[in-house]
């Protein structure tokens, strides 16, 4: 029995290729496998070669699969373009009108487009992959059909009755076909719950009590604004679409300084576009939460694809010295917790928290444990005593540099959130004294984060350590089980914890691994802990790395 | 009467129409007997916004053409706060723009006090998207070769349910004015003709007195609403354009909003059917 399976299906934008992945996937774990299933697609609309890529393991969250064990092919193009991808075990399934090559040596030619039109329908033909494989790979067709069933809603019956016809025929012409395929040991007891990296963090905002979520369409953070979009109204806060990302980081500084829980997501682009926002929050020392899902870069980059390029820009983004956190999730799971932790922070530390995800963590759906519920995160306001006719003192000094807040309506607690330097009360005061005591207690906060940040994680032991952050810390722990070496995996980026120099000065050698082409956390741990990560690989393809790749690199130096 | 005066008087230049737009907001928030807690005030960057450390409130002193985002979001988390917002013509209608329009769109209800003095000042004069053609500013010696922004007509044309001008030398008028667009439910916009004595030196309290004429009514429709709002070699109507107290604001739309404002709904979260087995 293989550790790993491969499934990837390949055609044409609006074909149905995700929605057919998505099904499959949904199957398999459904069955009792650990998969894992990752889209990849061009920006456009209609055309181009999209995919949707299924791994199926033995064990918990598999990495993309480099090899393919089954390939469904709805075109010439999905032919050729993965033809890399393909080897001589493959088992290629192509449709019978395609004029596919002979060199795939384990061809299957069904008439797939045919049962389509049979069914009445050309665009049941996902409906017809998903018939055709659930033969293959031995799925319970009763399960597949309503899982299939599931994905259409509420949408009209004689649909449904072409895709009924679509996936019994399909599923009949597959016993037909003789393919080789072995699949490996169904051993997931514990993983009942299939979520990407942007449900992961929906939920998390939704569980912290968001009240206020507002952003600009940006791939890959879209599929988060709808998600929101999405549970508004079954949860009870809003969602606005702005006119831009400028509106939307301005408008939850404004909504959490009344006291809402406010949230904004975007990708480089847009979060570059936020910056001047991101300061404002943090001089006013008002709570804000900044989901920022990485694509490659520069300028408009390649928009749907993936990328760790933007951890440095995220850490100094903005004008100004301020605090500022900065976290990255590797799973759906850590979504979840970390931007609930999120919201805890800034409630606590009265700054802005970014969250670092990518296309990869956002869009793979992973088969997860369920998930804790969790409280909803404490709003940090207290309504203050009047006190004759001053104003409220909201930035007093205090050991820690925090002081109480109050919101609007709460008599007493008048204040000016000021983005001049201001007095205890906000009112301006460019002196020097003000500005030194102010600038020094804003600042102090970081060195109280700093002692309560955890350690990274980890794994394995040794004196070499292989070095990861957010996303790719399933692919970093795969390539250390390879090479038997101790895994470091780091989803707190800034501050960094005290303590880290200790904790990295134990290991001979350091490798770190990274989604982007200048080795950004290699530098920051350089600049922060004076250590030189001694072997630094990585790459800005618009794709996750690939573990195997990897291993093969480090075991030739 | 509540006192609405910080520690800090304001730095405007004598003579300055800010002075007439402070006396006139005091005036208006004591006539309509609004405690310091119940509104707040969103200031966006330049002269105008300088008043942020001379109003004793709740304020929200922010960036530049960025104050209509952060008042949208207070409205939207509180929406029983009167949300005030002051800003000139260079952040609101230059780098703002985009805001402007997106909030008469959505008659977001909120009170928008434009200083219009047609020059950014605290920049010490760079001609501005409402100042006239030909105008001479330090970055446009040559004159300024665009059409200006007329802030009224736009308004009406976007949405907008309350549009009014009015005038900094004319404290009582504006008072007026000032406490209808507050007291409004849905997006108000009051364009004050403030004259700038540093910096402009053409749109002068002469050059207005000469041309200001009240409205005598209120016109009947948003096309004559319009056609008054601009203006003309002759002629800028001072008074309300428009005051329709029927279009629905924004916030008014939401079932959620009906009974709490948007910070009350703090209860937790069942999210069991999401985390527990299947997502959808």
């Amino acid at each position: 029995m293989p550790e790993v399976f491969a499934l990837k299906l390949a055609g044409p934008a609006g074909s149905g290729i995700l929605s057919a992945g998505e099904t499959l996937l949904r199957a398999f774990v459904k069955t009792g496998y650990y998969a894992q299933g990752y889209p990849e697609y061009p920006s456009l609309i209609k055309g181009g070669h999209n995919t949707y890529l299924i791994t199926v393991s033995e064990n918990p969250f598999p990495n993309n699969s480099p090899k393919i064990d089954l390939f469904l092919a709805l075109t010439r193009t999905a032919l050729n373009n993965e033809h890399n991808n393909i080897n001589e075990n493959t088992q290629v399934v192509a449709d019978l009108s395609l004029k596919a090559d002979h060199e795939h040596k384990k061809l299957y030619q069904p008439a797939l487009l045919d049962i389509a039109k049979t069914a009445g329908n050309p665009l049941t033909l996902n409906t017809v992959m998903i018939g055709f494989a659930t033969h293959q790979l031995q799925l319970n067709r009763e399960l597949v059909w309503e899982i299939l069933q599931e994905g259409f809603g509420d949408k009209s019956q004689t649909l449904l009755e072409q895709n009924k016809q679509a996936f019994d025929l399909a599923l009949e012409l597959s016993k037909q076909f003789f393919l080789d395929l072995t699949l490996p040991k169904q051993n997931n007891q514990n993983h009942h719950l299939i979520l990407n990296g942007s449900q992961g963090v929906g939920l998390g905002a939704i569980a912290a009590g968001v009240n206020l979520y507002a952003g600009y369409p940006m791939t890959p953070s879209s599929p988060l604004l709808h998600f929101m979009a999405a549970h508004q109204t079954e949860f009870n806060y809003l969602v606005r679409q702005t006119e831009d990302e400028i509106c939307a980081i301005n408008l939850i500084t404004g909504a959490s300084f009344a006291g809402a829980k406010a949230m904004t997501g975007t990708s480089g682009g847009g979060f570059a576009l936020m910056e001047e926002g991101i300061s404002l929050a943090a001089m006013l020392e008002t709570p804000v939460v900044i989901y920022l899902a990485m694509r490659p870069g520069p300028a408009t980059g390649l928009p749907t694809w993936t990328s760790q390029s933007d951890l440095l820009f995220a850490i100094n983004a903005g004008h100004g010295e301020f605090p500022k956190i900065v976290l990255a999730p590797s799973d759906p799971t850590e979504c979840y917790l970390l931007v609930h932790c999120a919201f805890s922070l800034s409630q606590t530390y009265h700054c802005p928290v970014i969250i670092l995800s990518d296309k990869y963590l956002a869009e793979n759906n992973y088969s997860i444990p369920n998930l804790p519920p969790l409280e909803t995160v404490p709003l940090s306001a207290t309504s203050p005593n009047p006190k004759g006719d001053d104003m409220y003192s909201r930035y007093q000094f205090t050991p820690n540099g925090i002081h109480p807040r109050s919101l609007p309506g709460m008599p007493g607690g008048e204040y000016l959130a000021n983005s001049d330097e201001h007095d205890q009360t906000g009112l301006i005061d460019e002196s020097a004294q003000t500005r030194q005591e102010n600038n020094q207690r804003r600042l102090h906060r970081l060195t109280e984060i700093k002692r309560n940040i955890p350690l990274p994680e980890v794994n394995g032991k040794g004196d070499k350590a292989i070095i990861s952050w957010g996303s790719h810390k399933y692919i970093a722990q795969e390539v250390a089980s390879h090479l038997g070496l101790a895994h470091i995996h780091f989803n707190h980026l800034w501050p960094l914890p005290t303590g880290l120099d200790k904790l990295l000065g134990t290991y001979k050698q350091l490798i770190s691994i990274e989604n982007n082409e200048t080795h950004q956390l290699a530098r920051l741990l350089r600049q922060e802990t004076g250590l030189e990560i001694q072997i630094q690989l990585g790459e800005d393809l618009g794709r996750p790395l690939n573990p195997t790749e990897l291993t093969t690199q480090i075991k030739k130096l | 009467m509540i006192n609405l005066d910080t520690k800090i008087f304001p730095t405007w230049c004598p003579g300055c129409g800010d002075f007439g737009i402070w006396a006139a907001l005091k005036g208006a928030l004591q006539k309509l007997n609004l405690q310091t807690h119940e509104f707040v005030m969103v200031y966006d960057i330049g002269c105008s916004g300088n008043m942020a450390s001379n109003i004793k409130a709740y304020g929200f002193h922010g960036l530049h053409g960025r104050a209509i985002p952060a008042a949208t979001g207070i409205k939207l988390a509180n929406h029983r706060q009167k949300v005030i917002v002051i800003g000139g013509d260079g952040g609101l209608l230059g780098e703002g723009m985009a805001h402007f329009v997106s909030a008469c769109r959505a008659n977001m209800d909120i009170t928008v006090i434009l200083h219009n003095n047609q020059v950014y000042g605290l920049t010490t004069g760079q001609s501005s998207p409402t100042s006239m053609k030909g105008t001479k500013g330090k970055a446009t010696p040559l004159g300024v070769v665009e059409q200006p922004v007329e802030p009224c007509a736009f308004a009406l044309l976007s949405g907008a349910s309350f549009v009014a001008r009015t005038f900094a030398g004319t404290i009582p008028e504006s008072t007026e004015i000032f406490t209808s667009a507050i007291t409004h439910s849905g997006f108000s916009l009051i364009e004050v003709l403030q004259p700038c004595v540093t910096f402009n030196k053409l749109n002068t309290y002469d050059w207005f007195r000469q041309r200001i004429k009240p409205l005598t009514q209120t016109p009947t429709d948003v096309y004559e609403a319009i056609s008054k709002a601009r203006w003309t070699d002759q002629d800028i109507f001072t008074g309300i354009f428009r005051n329709d107290e029927t279009a629905l604001p924004y916030h008014k739309t939401f079932e959620i909003l009906k009974e709490k404002t948007l910070i009350q709904h703090s209860e937790k979260r069942d999210l069991t059917k999401y985390i527990h087995d299947w997502v959808e």
